[in-house]
């Protein structure tokens, strides 16, 4: 591998794991452990991680470099990584070319660049270099024709149910999205453990809020970094205009809106998440259960 | 492209009434794009169906697909041929082009719109507006206006302008509007062609925007 620099680095590690406690994205995920890629990176190992998915986590953020004793530029060593997981077809999205209709929303809404229209053939090509995985395009394609390889579809699907269904008898059914990068970080462990985690707001696709109500939640909330503080440039604001049309829909077909909360909220307001959550639990409890949830 | 937007779910479900099974039939060209009435779109709309069916506790099936151009009978007939059997009223999410095309290939199956046809226009991506371009007058006269259509975008259709309603660059209609005319003024003299602002329009003719229009190719 042609990372010379970054290798002789990385034999000062000596494990300390300081990196895997700081990364955001550890916090999200089992599989993905900064200490072990070093770990893996030093002994020539990487074969393994070449192959995970989880690789693209990585939001480049810095956090470890910053915080490493050794001063090992992890998120770099990382960043090679991820090109050499290209060769091995280990990819943070897939455009699936037959459905996608070049309409160019997915080049629109990405922060870096990082998936753009080809004019030669009006299929769009995602760049796995600039690429951090945040969703956003996913969310805005009209013809579901990008597949994230973290936080997939199908994923997130399941997240809701099982949400859901551990909800018991009487209980009232708050589904939450909570960003990684703020709202989740604000949030208690009693909220936490019940929420669905994504790496920004931006991925939260209008389709998994029309899931969560048709399988049975009375109340929806997203809580997204604030104005301005979206890791990812602009996800925030983006999932805030979805939410607004979907709130609008809702409300025509005789869902109450009021269901479906978007929130601000940073990582250190505590005590603004704990209030969010217990105006809408009180908002939710006047309410009643979720109309769709009296029937059948 | 043209623009489209959703008619209120409520007017769309009282169009839906006493059938059993319907098709969602999106279209990938304009409305697509503009995620108007794509695939994504035509499952929303699928599940905000389904929604109302559990309000009113009824059992409707819904099934959506998409096809490419909905404006085109031989994409419409090969796409959905085989799968139409199978439902008995169409709900389609195209421009009235595409209704009527699908319409027109299935003779014995209700279709009915899910959008309501606006315009012919463009997107302004950053705000995320679509303006109305072009009102298909069958008679152009881009080359005199610097490109900009005074006939779709003053409201009064000005041929000669601008009128005295211009007050700091906006229309007297809406301030939020800005002046085709001076859009003009400063396009053609931008591009060394305020000559042709001299010469007098005289009116135009609009029979040739007589409906319904016809077209060889
Ligand atoms: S948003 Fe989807 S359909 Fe449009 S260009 Fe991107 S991948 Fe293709
Ligand atoms: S996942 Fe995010 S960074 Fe990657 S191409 Fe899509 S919008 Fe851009
Ligand atoms: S990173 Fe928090 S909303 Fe985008």
């Amino acid at each position: 591998m042609e990372t010379s620099n970054a290798k002789k680095k990385a034999y000062a590690c000596y494990q300390c794991g300081v990196c895997t406690g700081i990364c955001p994205m550890a916090r999200l995920t089992e599989e993905f452990k900064p200490r072990l890629i070093v770990q893996d990176f030093q002994s020539n190992q990487t074969e393994d991680i070449l192959k995970k998915n989880s690789l693209w986590l990585c939001a480049a953020c810095y956090c470890c470099y910053e915080n490493c004793p050794q001063m090992i530029n992890v998120t770099d060593i990382i960043a090679d990584l991820k090109g050499e997981a290209v060769k091995y077809g280990n990819v943070p999205l897939k455009v699936n070319e037959d459905k996608c209709i070049g309409c160019a929303n997915c080049e629109y809404v990405c922060p870096y660049g990082a998936i753009k229209v080809d004019v030669h053939d009006s299929k769009s090509k995602s760049n796995p270099e600039l690429c951090i995985s945040c969703g956003s395009c996913a969310a805005e394609c009209p013809a579901i024709a990008i597949a994230m390889q973290n936080f997939a579809d199908q994923q997130m699907k399941s997240a809701i149910e099982k949400t859901i269904s551990s909800f018991g008898k009487g209980e009232l059914r708050i589904v939450s999205f909570l960003c990684n990068w703020s709202a989740y970080a604000g949030a208690d462990s009693t909220t936490s453990s019940r929420s669905i985690r994504v790496m920004c707001t931006g991925r939260i696709d209008s389709l998994f809020i029309y899931h969560a109500f048709l399988s049975g939640a009375d109340g929806v909330l997203i809580g997204a970094c604030n104005r301005g503080d979206c890791y990812y440039a602009s996800g925030n604001i983006n999932a805030e205009k979805r939410i607004n049309k979907i709130k609008k829909q809702l409300g025509d077909i005789g869902v109450e809106p009021e269901r479906l909360r978007f929130k601000w909220i940073s990582r250190s307001e505590k005590q603004k998440f704990a209030d969010v959550i217990t105006d809408f639990t009180e908002k939710l409890k006047k309410l009643g259960p979720s109309p769709l949830r009296k029937m059948r | 492209m043209i623009v489209v937007e959703r008619k209120n779910i409520n007017d769309i479900l009282e169009n839906l009434k006493g059938f059993k099974k319907i098709l969602l039939v999106g279209c990938n060209g304009c409305v697509g794009i503009y995620q108007l009435g794509g695939e994504k779109q035509a499952i929303e709309l699928a599940m905000l169906i389904n929604m109302g069916n559990k309000l009113k506790d009824k059992k409707i099936d819904t099934k959506a697909i998409t096809v490419i151009r909905q404006c085109d009978k031989q994409i419409v007939k090969e796409e959905l041929g085989p799968i139409i059997t199978d439902c008995d009223i169409i709900l389609s999410l195209a421009c009235g082009a595409g209704v009527q095309t699908v319409a027109e290939v299935f003779e014995n199956i209700p279709v009915i719109p899910a959008n309501d046809t606006k315009f012919i226009g463009a997107q302004a991506r950053e705000k995320g507006t679509l303006f109305e371009m072009c009102i298909a007058c069958g008679n152009c006269i881009l080359d005199k206006t610097g490109g900009i259509c005074p006939v779709t975008r003053c409201p009064k259709s000005h041929l000669n302008g601008p009128c005295g309603g211009v007050y700091k660059g906006k229309c007297e209609t809406d301030k939020e509007r800005d002046c085709a005319w001076l859009l003009i003024y400063n396009k053609l003299k931008l591009s060394g062609k305020l000559e042709s602002m001299k010469k007098i329009a005289s009116p135009k003719d609009f029979t040739k925007a007589a409906h319904p229009r016809k077209q060889e190719v």
